[in-house]
């Protein structure tokens, strides 16, 4: 079995802009490309408070964070942390963003999923 | 004594509580809303001598009572000085004729959400806020308000109040039952909530929640799917 069987083309890193998230629906799941100092981070953009998309949430570069857009939880991009919680309670309470495994085949964004598991959770 | 859940209460804000960051009223929609009623009633039902069902214009001509209440979120933020205008339960009992062995009531919401209150318990059913009309998301056309306890308690689209003699689970009871958790102690309120334990068991209901939410998507995703080949 190649090293790239069961991955999932997603696009290409030359195709992703510093800043802009970009969204994609692997097997039913959401699955949020971001590039921040020139690193690929993959979240599942779902708030771990009531599950409201996030991939349209307020992205910050300069943090690394991506904001709930309707009750305003905060969450670290590279490890999925919840920095706070929903209008500004403690983070704590939250479960982290799923941050999911992919792998970089020269220059294309290779996502681990499968048809029956959907996409692969780095942390479950 | 100053009661929970008004302004002069010490100390106005429960430990570990945040004033919520925002420059308007918070609202947090978990569950709704639903599409606007067209028909909606208020209704009384279960052990009751005269079973009520009101439109809102009958409703709105019910005697009304207005009060300052602060809202504290089990999520751990609170929101002070909501000015409420509703109709006081304590009329509807009167106006309802609740059986001797009442004890308890369900108070039932859109989609089946519901909270379960003594029958004793200072309850609001408010159609106001400062003066203004509720908007869908605050809970029109008739939202619950109970001073002092968490928000989720606070039953929004109120629909049907149930009296019963024996206590009910409500929604979150059942939601949480169903996950292998145990159920909420009626007692718990924001001013005698052991904070950690909170925080845990809020983590433990979140995880589940998430969880439903991915598998309601993919369940949603595969329906599309069989429907478009």
């Amino acid at each position: 079995m190649s090293e790239l069987e069961g991955r999932f083309f997603l696009c290409k890193v030359s195709d992703l802009v510093e800043g802009e998230p970009r969204k994609f629906v692997v097997h039913g799941s959401d699955v949020l490309l971001l590039k921040l100092d020139g690193k690929i981070h993959a979240v599942e953009p779902m708030c771990s408070h009531d599950g409201t998309d996030i991939s349209r949430g307020k992205f910050s570069q300069h943090s690394g964070t991506l904001e709930c857009p309707k009750h305003y939880a905060v969450f670290d991009v590279r490890s999925g942390t919840p920095l706070r919680g929903p209008f500004g309670a403690d983070g704590d309470t939250q479960p982290p963003l799923r941050v999911y495994r992919f792998k970089i085949d020269s220059d294309r964004i290779m996502l681990e999923a499968n048809q029956e598991w959907g996409v692969i959770p780095q942390y479950t | 004594m100053a009661k929970r859940g008004y302004s002069d209460n010490e100390p106005r804000i429960p430990k570990g509580w945040v004033l919520a960051n925002v420059e308007q009223w918070p609202i947090n929609t978990m569950h709704g809303p639903g599409p606007s009623p067209a028909n909606w009633r208020f209704e009384t039902y279960g052990n009751v001598k005269n079973p009520l069902s009101l439109t809102y214009d009958e409703f709105v001509k019910l005697p009304f009572i207005t009060k300052k209440l602060d809202h504290h979120c089990i999520d751990g933020w609170s929101y002070l000085g909501h000015e409420w205008t509703g109709v006081d339960m304590e009329t509807i009992i009167q106006m309802t004729e609740p059986t001797d062995e009442v004890k308890f009531i369900h108070t039932e919401g859109e989609r089946g959400y519901s909270s379960t209150f003594p029958v004793e318990q200072e309850l609001l059913l408010a159609y106001k806020r400062f003066g203004k009309v509720l908007p869908r998301a605050g809970g029109y056309p008739v939202r619950l308000v109970a001073p002092g306890e968490f928000g989720y308690k606070s039953v929004k689209w109120v629909e049907r109040v149930k009296f019963i003699s024996d206590w009910e689970y409500d929604f979150w009871d059942k939601k949480l039952i169903g996950w292998g958790l145990p159920p909420i102690d009626p007692k718990l309120n924001p001013w005698n909530v052991d904070n950690a334990e909170r925080k845990a068991g809020l983590r433990q209901l979140f995880i589940h929640l998430t969880e439903d939410h991915r598998r309601e998507k993919i369940a949603l995703y595969r329906k599309k799917l069989e429907a478009s080949q």
